[in-house]
Order: C-alpha cells, then structure tokens, then sequence
C-alpha cells in the first residue's frame, strides 16, 4: 500500500498493550502502571515459615501467594500466620485475592473511588505488584489540572463513534478519496444533522484532527 | 498486505526502529499512544500522509482492540 512494503496490524491494539502494563505516551496518566511497586510473594507450595522471611524481610503487611507462572491467587497477611506451625502450606492459610486491576487504569480513577492499595496484574493474571493511591482529596488541585478525568480510557464508546463515522464515511464517498475539505463538510452537516449544534460540531471535528477548510 | 501481528512482534519491531502510527481520532491519540506514535487518523490514510512515512522501514498500525 503507497510503496510501503512492511506494514504490520497489531490487532489487539492499545488496550492491549495498556493493559500489560506497557508504556505510552499521552495526557490521561499518569496509570497505575506507572506506579506499581514491587510487593513480597511466595509460591503457593511455601511453607508459612518462608511467608514469615518473607514479610519481615520486605517490611510488607501481607504476602501475596502466586501459582508458577506469576498468577496471583491469594494474599497471607501477618495475622493469618500467628499461631501456624511453620511447615503449613500457603494454600492451606491462605485468602483468595479479592480482585485486581489492569495497569492501564488512570490513579485519578482509583484516587476518585477512594484510593487503596490494590494489587495489579496483567490481563492474563500475572502479578505486576501493588499501586498505592491516596484518596481524591488528598490530591485537590492536582489531579483535576488541566484534565477531564472522568475514570479510565472509555476505549469501547470511542470505538463505537469511530467505527459508526468510518462507516458513514465509506458509504458517502465509496471508493472516491475526498479531500479534507470535502471530509470536513460531509463530517460537519453529518454530526449538525445528529443534533449537535454548529459550535459543537466545529469543536468535534477540531478533536478528531479535522480542521478548518483552507 | 498486512501482516497481523500480537504485543511481543510489536515490541521486537520497535526496538528494530519501526514507525508505529495510530489511526483513531486525534482525542484518544492525545490521551494515551503508543511510545513514538505517529498520529494518523483513518480517514487521513492518502498518499499525501503516508509520505510523512519511511516507506524503508517497518510501520506498525494500531487501533483499539481486536474487535
């Protein structure tokens, strides 16, 4: 396509990447991922003697207990181990780990909803570690700088609007390749047609990267 | 031809010097992108734009998810 002769689709895009915690660039952070830190865990085959080394050696109130392969299953706090003899396994003691909470959700969101110290794993379970977030307002004048943070990314409903233009987009035009002007009209009577006023539609389209006609 | 490919091959190809170009709405693109992303909306996709490209190196595009 245009002379390109390596060209790659990566299909499960970026909430994808985002939710194995990966870097990106942008306004909506910072994200949990951003800011997990590492927390003390043992295998689900240790021994309540190792959660104990464990703990006193991280300073951590509770050990988080994971499978081989990194998924977390249960967390054993230090009250959970009083009274154990030192050779009861962890999956005996253990409590199950209530949920978790991808690295691609904003710490506005978790701060907004009361802040915590939830543990964070990738999509497919694997623990990443635990962010820890101060309530929304111990944050007052900060958080809401400049931003509209309204939770997490709504990746679906912007992907619903977009699937629906590109649609409208193909239909109107077919195999013909407009030009700016051309998409920005067809775009602006379409989003005033829907109901949105004169202004908003200018406002939309601005966000879409459709500017003003030359 | 497009080649479909998953999270590590992106990875791979980024650190190789791939471009990587995301073709939602300015809006997402500004909220959170890829590392390097170029931003190019889909309905922008002409030759005009595409020139803002190496056509010598890999490009790597990317939309929300997989549906």
């Amino acid at each position: 396509m245009y002379g390109f002769t390596e060209v790659y689709d990566y299909v499960d895009g970026k909430v994808d990447w985002m939710a194995f915690g990966l870097p990106v660039e942008g306004d909506d952070g910072p994200f949990l991922g951003d800011q997990v830190a590492s927390v003390a865990t043992c295998a689900v085959t240790q021994t309540v003697a190792a959660a104990r080394r464990e703990l006193s050696g991280a300073g951590d109130d509770a050990v988080v207990i994971v499978e081989a392969d990194g998924l977390a299953v249960g967390e054993v706090d230090a009250e959970a181990l009083d009274g154990q003899p030192d050779d009861t396994v962890l999956l005996e003691v253990l409590r199950p780990v209530p949920s978790t909470v991808r690295p691609s959700v904003t710490v506005a969101s978790v701060a907004e909803g009361g802040g915590g110290g939830p543990l964070v794993t990738d999509s497919d379970g694997r623990l990443l570690g635990r962010a820890t977030v101060e309530p929304a307002h111990d944050h007052e004048g900060h958080d809401h700088e400049g931003h509209d943070h309204e939770g997490s990314v709504d990746l679906e409903g912007y992907e619903e609007e977009l699937t629906a233009v590109l649609a409208a987009v193909e239909e109107h035009f077919g195999e013909e390749e407009p030009s700016a002007e051309e998409l920005r009209a067809f775009l602006h009577e379409r989003l005033v047609t829907e109901g949105r006023s004169v202004e908003e539609a200018d406002r939309l389209l601005e966000d879409m990267g459709v500017g003003e006609p030359e | 031809m497009f080649e479909s490919i998953g999270r590590d091959r992106v990875r791979q190809l980024l650190d190789g010097g791939a471009q990587v170009v995301e073709v939602l709405e300015r809006r997402q693109y500004c909220l959170a992108h890829l590392p390097g992303a170029v931003h190019l909306p889909a309905w922008e996709l002409t030759r005009a734009r595409a020139d803002e490209l190496d056509r010598d190196r890999p490009v790597v595009v990317y939309c929300f998810d997989n549906l």
